[in-house]
């Protein structure tokens, strides 16, 4: 047993060593018929309001006029109406992608204030299906920047009014963006 | 013995194929389905609305001790602002003051807003209702018609005055001795959304 053991390990080791053999060969023969040919990996590149965001990175996004005649300018209250903007660029990117933004507001969880009212990208209104838009950008339009302008109200609620807010948060939105393979 | 060996070594075997099997497929799968892929969140973080009502002196206690029968009124006052030493509402805000008092004494009130008592100046106090309460006790409803609003850009305090008049013909009287009349002020307040 011992022995078929030791035969067994001495031939895994060797199936590693011709494979990371093999890999390595086939690297050569690669390089050597292609000459110097330097042959480019696609690029992947998604900008976020000028923020690089291909290797994931989080945003906060503070500077949101809001609308209430009847609260200062700088703040948010319940009854307020405010927009931001989002711009996605993919510019640099040379694959078709697809993107989801999926949104956490006050309909979907009772620790946020916002509401989303409306989404519109690029002047045009769309809809959301369970609070999420998923959007292919194919590669002939993959260098044009998309304009997301998401627009929020705090619905005034007597229940979440009277609670103390201090610890709620307003709103807070997911986007996914990934190679889209078909 | 030998039908023993051979099995284990041919189990031995198919065990090293599995394995050599898995890593291909896991080599294979990850050549394959590799794709580029980002997320990231997005947070709104913009400050919250202060909203301020402060109340002062809202509740009085009026003893046969502290007044006695006579022409001249009792005077109590009371005051609410949309701001304190720190800071100041964000939004506009309203309000609406109800006053409940206990039926122990024949008192009659009066209520003045940021104007002293005159017999020129304006009482606020719409109706005065004695209620029978549903525990059987009886009280008397003071109501304010009147909804007074305070706007978040401005420092803003309210005064009232609280006229309390015990006539002067119940000097004589002996059968309120002992007795305690409540008086509770309660003000509704609320951001203006419309």
């Amino acid at each position: 047993m011992n022995k078929a053991i030791i035969k067994g390990f001495i031939i895994i080791v060797l199936f590693f060593i011709l494979y990371l053999i093999g890999k390595k060969t086939y690297s050569s023969l690669y390089s050597i018929i292609n000459g110097n040919t330097d042959i480019d990996l696609a690029d992947f590149s998604v900008k976020l309001n000028g923020v690089d965001i291909t290797n994931s990175y989080d945003l906060t996004i503070s500077d949101i006029a809001f609308t209430n005649s009847h609260a200062s300018s700088n703040v948010v209250s319940p009854g307020s109406i405010g927009q931001f903007n989002l711009s996605l660029d993919t510019s640099n990117t040379d694959v078709a992608v697809l993107y989801t933004l999926s949104f956490d507001d006050a309909t979907s969880n009772n620790n946020k204030l916002l509401t989303i009212k409306s989404v519109s990208i690029d002047g045009l209104s769309v809809q959301l299906v369970n609070n999420e838009y998923s959007k292919i950008i194919p590669l002939n339009e993959i260098n044009q920047i998309k304009s997301i302008i998401v627009t929020v109200e705090w619905i005034s609620n007597d229940l979440i009014d009277n609670q103390d807010l201090t610890s709620k948060e307003l709103i807070s939105l997911k986007l996914n963006v990934k190679q889209y393979n078909g | 013995m030998k039908n023993t060996k051979l099995i284990k070594k041919k189990l031995f075997l198919i065990l090293i194929i599995l394995i050599i099997l898995v890593f291909l497929i896991m080599v294979s799968f990850k050549s394959s389905y590799a794709s580029y892929e980002t997320e990231s969140i997005i947070n709104v973080d913009v400050n919250k609305a202060i909203y301020l009502f402060e109340e002062k002196q809202m509740s009085f206690n009026i003893d046969l001790d502290g007044i006695i029968p006579s022409d001249e009124p009792y005077i109590y006052s009371f005051s609410v602002s949309n701001y304190n030493e720190e800071q100041r509402s964000e939004v506009d805000l309203q309000y609406q003051i109800s006053i409940i008092t206990t039926t122990n004494l024949p008192l009659n009130y009066k209520l003045y807003r940021n104007e002293q008592y005159s017999l020129s100046s304006t009482n606020i106090i719409s109706a005065s209702d004695v209620v029978n309460d549903t525990d059987g006790s009886w009280y008397k409803k003071l109501t304010i018609n009147d909804i007074y609003n305070m706007n978040y850009n401005i420092d803003k305090t309210d005064i009232y005055y609280l006229v309390v008049f015990f006539p002067k013909v119940y000097s004589d009287s002996t059968i309120y001795q002992g007795l305690v009349d409540n008086i509770q002020i309660n003000i509704d307040s609320k951001q203006i959304l419309e």
